[in-house]
């Protein structure tokens, strides 16, 4: 009987040998003048993955039909993270090591971004966040500034994204709708603390009162409740910071026929499928976002949009514009270093200042609160509000380059109470 | 503020007490718990919103064929999972049980990466089939809210009638309380099994279009669905029909009372401790028996 | 019953000289992209082997192995973030708080049965993830925990520590289980009336299967934190990572002890190999695993054995 066991250890030995002999088959290395491979990850089977894929993708093949990067092809290689921050750093590690990417974009879960964070630095890889939007990791920059400064962000952080809610909300409620109380309904996440903390003070000094702050949990399904809430306290607009549950206070908003405007940021309602998933249920709702395609916040914001819905057949979501200039600030500080040493490369990005899809990007230096993120504000990025109106997003906000004004739904009075 | 926890609590709780009622007669009737319940009813809400909204089918064709997606799988888990299972694998009584969980926790997986594959992983909401509101006793409610639950209740009654008042639903009675006295008196114990499993995917699949049209589903959204329908099969006593319908609306009053009570952010949390002291204190469920 | 009478030092042996074995992958050519699926695989083994003990031997079900891993992992990623103690003070903290919580867990097991204790552990595992997003100003949230340390850096050294766990686990769970305490325990998980008429404290036994299980479960939670250098909810606190867990192990064989560690390598090489397939990667996993699962119930490890046995 011993036998069995001794050979079944010899066995399972040989099983694993062949397994890691067949590992280390794989193999690729990345000449000096073959082409440039940048990776791009996220978690491809959602609609934020797919708006970062599709934006690389739009990018890498505008630069390699107009002669590339100093002749050098780009050559863009999906990682699949699946969502999980584990299944994140293995593909991270096999970007850097086995397919020897110069630099790596994407990402639309802040806590991959963390996770990742450090990775960029342990492995010297230029890596830029496209879609997370934790202040965490501007922060992570900032502190273990030069160890982490491989790592920057073309997406606005959460208190920048507070800063423009405030901004848009303050110009379309107050001063176009003469609102005057607001209840704030935001989800119970981490990212909603700094969130709540800056509209509660933003707001009330723009004249809009907040009066209320309503946490709503992120697997709540029946807002009945909340919205019967909202509406005992005679408020005239909903301002909402949502990012995980975007998709069932809108529906049931509608369905309810809540007689309030919903405004401020909901994530998935920036995404061009919203419409399709909330089947038209998104009529009238306005959300902060990047860009829109019908918003020429640069000259190239509206070419952009028109390609890629060419290209996809839907409109880009704040992540694609965020990815698409990515890969545009990677090509410009490749040249101008004339390599793709990452040290030299994230010299580069610190000293661009390049009018991308989005705005005017400039990055935060070191001794900046959020260091390598984008400065925000007027001449630079800017971010835009959009209302969902018959099947569109239409730029509402900011007033000199939005071409329409507010719509309201049939359920919602126009007039402040 | 209690006539608003009323209202919209007994709306909830019809949809609740639908959304179980197949996955305990199906244990009540076979002894199986399908982890993937959650994931059919996902499967059928996302069939009929994609039959709704993107092949822009008639409305109650497109509910009727969601309901059929769900009747499909049920059959499918049946014929791949459950059935390969007792016939491939001889397991002692205790292991089947572990087995099951464990292969219906994989077929799970299998399904919701299918549908992230085919209509990627975002939740979607099925159109209201009357849009409108009307006001019951000063809540505001829309009118679709108030059909399902009605129809929640009549497809539960209808279910009722038919175990216990036809003969084919008196035979899968027979079935469940002893199989192979049933198999004596000649009955063909697959069909049977068939019958039941399509049974389950209709209620399943007709749950998941109004869970779809009121509060929407997402593929992996399903697990969550599972567990919250394990936990009111569970408080209402494993098998137990009448416990399940009950456990419903404990369930959802306890839920939408936290809401309007304490806070939205807790809402799910004293259901869940409820239930771990029950569990405790009387482990067979309020209405189980041992 | 042939396989619990036989000699224990031959499977010993074999641990070792398989341990050694793998232990010098990272000199002979062994690229660290290989010993970083291999790393995060031999955690998962880890993990796997725990949850066989409280199946395979105590006979319980346990949905809620992240309820234990995430113990660990959050114990140890909060007291590094807050500047508490050095990254291996906070893992043995890890591991003690996820005693504590498999302390918590035994208690259910030792009234509900079956289908009832099951569910309660998935219960376990949804609340606790809820308390961590409810108090995340403590917790991070759906962000997590950030830890400012690290053990090592290099994949060989990480590989190394994981390879380590790995091997110490799979040696005091097989005394473990082949010792009189181990038998006792079979015999209360097959059989828990019978055993109790015979005088066995199930109390006992259980409660103490349940603290190793969360020992080493809170150990490797506590490990993997440092070397992914964050906690989160994704990877430690959440539903569907148990049921990788419990495929890694019925894949490999339950009751085994050294199965899990086979079924949670094939897992993690698997993957690798079907990185091309993209997002259907997780389900041809799980068909695999379904295959494996409908015509070789013993898993991996009994097709070896089934291989080697002469007829």
């Amino acid at each position: 009987m011993t036998k069995v066991h001794s050979g079944l250890k010899a066995l399972s030995k040989l099983a694993l040998g062949g397994f890691i002999a067949a590992a280390m088959s794989v193999q690729a290395s990345a000449a000096d003048d073959g082409p440039i491979r940048i990776g791009v990850m996220a978690k491809f089977a959602q609609i934020n993955g797919a708006a970062i894929l599709n934006g690389a993708t739009q990018a890498v093949e505008e630069i390699n039909s107009a002669g590339g990067v100093k002749g050098r092809k780009i050559e863009l290689i999906q990682y699949d993270d699946q969502g999980s921050a584990s299944d994140a750093t293995l593909a991270f590690q096999r970007a850097v090591r086995q397919d020897q990417v110069s630099a790596m974009v994407g990402t639309f879960l802040s806590e991959i971004a963390i996770t990742l964070t450090p990775w960029a630095a342990r492995l010297k890889v230029p890596y830029i966040v496209t879609g997370a939007g934790a202040d965490q990791v501007g922060k992570l920059v900032h502190d273990n500034y030069p160890a982490y400064k491989y790592v920057f962000r073309t997406i606005l952080p959460a208190s920048s994204t507070a800063d423009g809610v405030c901004q848009s909300v303050s110009d379309l409620a107050v001063k176009q709708l003469k609102y005057k109380r607001a209840v704030l309904m935001t989800e119970d996440a981490a990212w909603t603390k700094s969130y709540d903390e800056a509209l509660k003070t933003c707001l009330p000094q723009h004249g809009l009162d907040v009066a209320e702050t309503i946490k709503v949990a992120t697997d709540t399904s029946d807002f009945t409740p909340i919205f019967q809430k909202i509406e005992a306290m005679k408020a005239d607009v909903i301002v909402t910071g949502v990012g995980i549950i975007g998709n069932k206070p809108v529906v049931q908003w509608a369905n309810q026929q809540v007689p309030m405007l919903l405004m401020g940021y909901n994530a998935q309602a920036g995404a061009s499928s919203f419409w399709k998933e909330t089947s038209g249920a998104t009529q009238g709702l306005v959300t902060f976002t990047a860009a829109s395609q019908d918003s020429a916040l640069t000259p190239k914001t509206v070419p952009f949009g028109e390609a890629y819905l060419k290209r996809f057949s839907t409109t880009p979501a704040a992540h694609s514009y965020a990815t698409y200039d990515a890969i545009y600030l990677l090509k410009n500080a490749i040249e101008k270093a004339g390599k793709t040493d990452a040290d030299a490369i994230v010299t580069e990005l610190e000293k661009a200042d390049f009018v991308g899809a989005s705005g005017r990007i400039v990055f935060q230096g070191p001794n900046d609160p959020l260091t390598h993120d984008m400065k925000f504000g007027k001449d630079f990025v800017t971010g835009v509000a959009i209302q969902w109106q018959d099947g569109k997003q239409v730029a509402v906000w900011p007033s000199d380059i939005a071409k329409n004004k507010i719509a309201f739904p049939a359920f919602v009075n126009s007039a402040p109470k | 503020m209690l006539i608003q926890v009323i209202v919209s609590g007994l709306l909830i709780s019809a949809i609740y007490a639908l959304a179980t009622t197949g996955f305990t007669l199906l244990y009540g009737v076979s002894g199986i718990l399908n982890l993937a319940h959650g994931t059919t009813l996902a499967a059928s809400g996302i069939a009929t919103w994609y039959l709704m909204g993107t092949a822009q089918l008639n409305p109650l064709l497109a509910i009727a064929l969601g309901t059929l997606t769900g009747v499909a799988i049920g059959l499918l888990t049946f014929v791949l999972i459950i059935r390969p299972l007792r016939t491939l694998m001889k397991l002692s009584v205790a292991d089947e049980h572990v087995f099951m969980l464990v292969a219906t926790l994989l077929w799970t997986i299998i399904l919701q990466e299918a549908l992230s594959y085919l209509f990627g992983d975002v939740p979607v909401s099925v159109p209201q089939l009357v849009p409108g509101i009307v006001e019951i006793f000063g809540v505001r409610t829309p009118i679709s809210s108030v059909l399902v639950a009605g129809l929640s209740w009549c497809v539960i009654a209808a279910l009722w009638f038919y175990v216990s008042k036809t003969r084919s639903g008196q035979t899968i009675l027979a079935a469940s309380i002893n199989p192979k006295g049933l198999t004596l008196c000649g009955v063909n114990l697959n069909a049977v099994h068939i019958v039941v499993w399509a049974i389950y995917g209709g209620l399943a699949g007709l749950a998941g279009v109004l869970v779809a049209m009121i509060l929407g589903v997402s593929p992996s959204g399903g697990l969550e669905l599972t567990a919250t329908a394990f936990s009111i099969v569970v408080l209402g006593g494993l098998g137990s029909v009448g416990g399940t319908l009950i456990a419903a609306n404990l369930i959802g009053f306890i839920e939408t009372g936290t809401a309007y009570l304490i806070s939205p952010s807790v809402r799910t949390l004293p259901a869940l401790i409820i239930l771990i002291i029950v569990l405790y204190v009387r482990p067979q469920g309020l209405f189980g028996r041992r | 019953m042939a396989g619990n009478t036989f000699s224990i030092r031959r499977p010993l042996i074999g641990l070792a000289i398989v341990s050694l074995a793998t232990a010098v992958l990272p000199y002979v050519g062994l690229q660290e992209y290989s010993l970083s699926i291999l790393t995060l695989g031999l955690f998962f083994a880890v993990y796997a082997m725990s949850w066989d003990l409280l199946f395979g031997y105590a006979g319980e079900a346990n949905f809620g192995a992240t309820f234990l891993i995430g113990t660990g992992a959050y114990t140890a990623a909060l007291m590094s973030s807050n500047g508490v103690a050095t990254p291996l003070i906070c893992v043995a903290a890890g591991a003690a708080g996820a005693v504590v919580a498999g302390a918590v867990l035994a208690f259910p097991a030792l009234r509900l049965r079956g289908p009832y204790f099951g569910l309660v552990t998935l219960v376990a595992v949804l609340i606790m993830r809820q308390l961590i997003i409810l108090f995340s100003d403590k917790t991070g949230g759906e962000i997590g925990v950030a830890v400012p340390d690290v053990i090592a850096i290099e994949a060989a050294t990480n590989f190394h520590i994981a390879l380590g766990l790995a091997a110490v686990t799979a040696l005091v769970l097989y005394l473990l289980v082949k010792s009189p305490f181990g038998l006792i325990l079979e015999a209360i998980g097959q059989d828990s009336v019978n055993a109790q008429v015979l005088g066995f404290n199930i109390v006992k036994y259980k409660l103490t299967a349940f603290c190793i299980s969360a020992f080493f479960s809170g150990l490797a939670g506590g490990l993997m934190t440092f070397y992914l250098g964050t906690a989160s909810t994704n990877v430690f606190v959440d539903a569907s990572v148990g049921v990788q867990i419990i495929i890694a192990a019925i894949v490999g064989g339950r009751r085994t002890v050294f199965g899990p560690i086979l079924g949670a390598l094939f897992m993690a090489i698997a993957s690798e190999y079907l990185r091309p397939l993209g997002s259907l990667s997780e389900l041809a996993v799980a068909l695999i695993a379904l295959i494996v699962l409908f015509f070789l119930p013993g898993g991996l490890l009994g097709l070896v054995r089934l291989a080697r046995r002469p007829s």
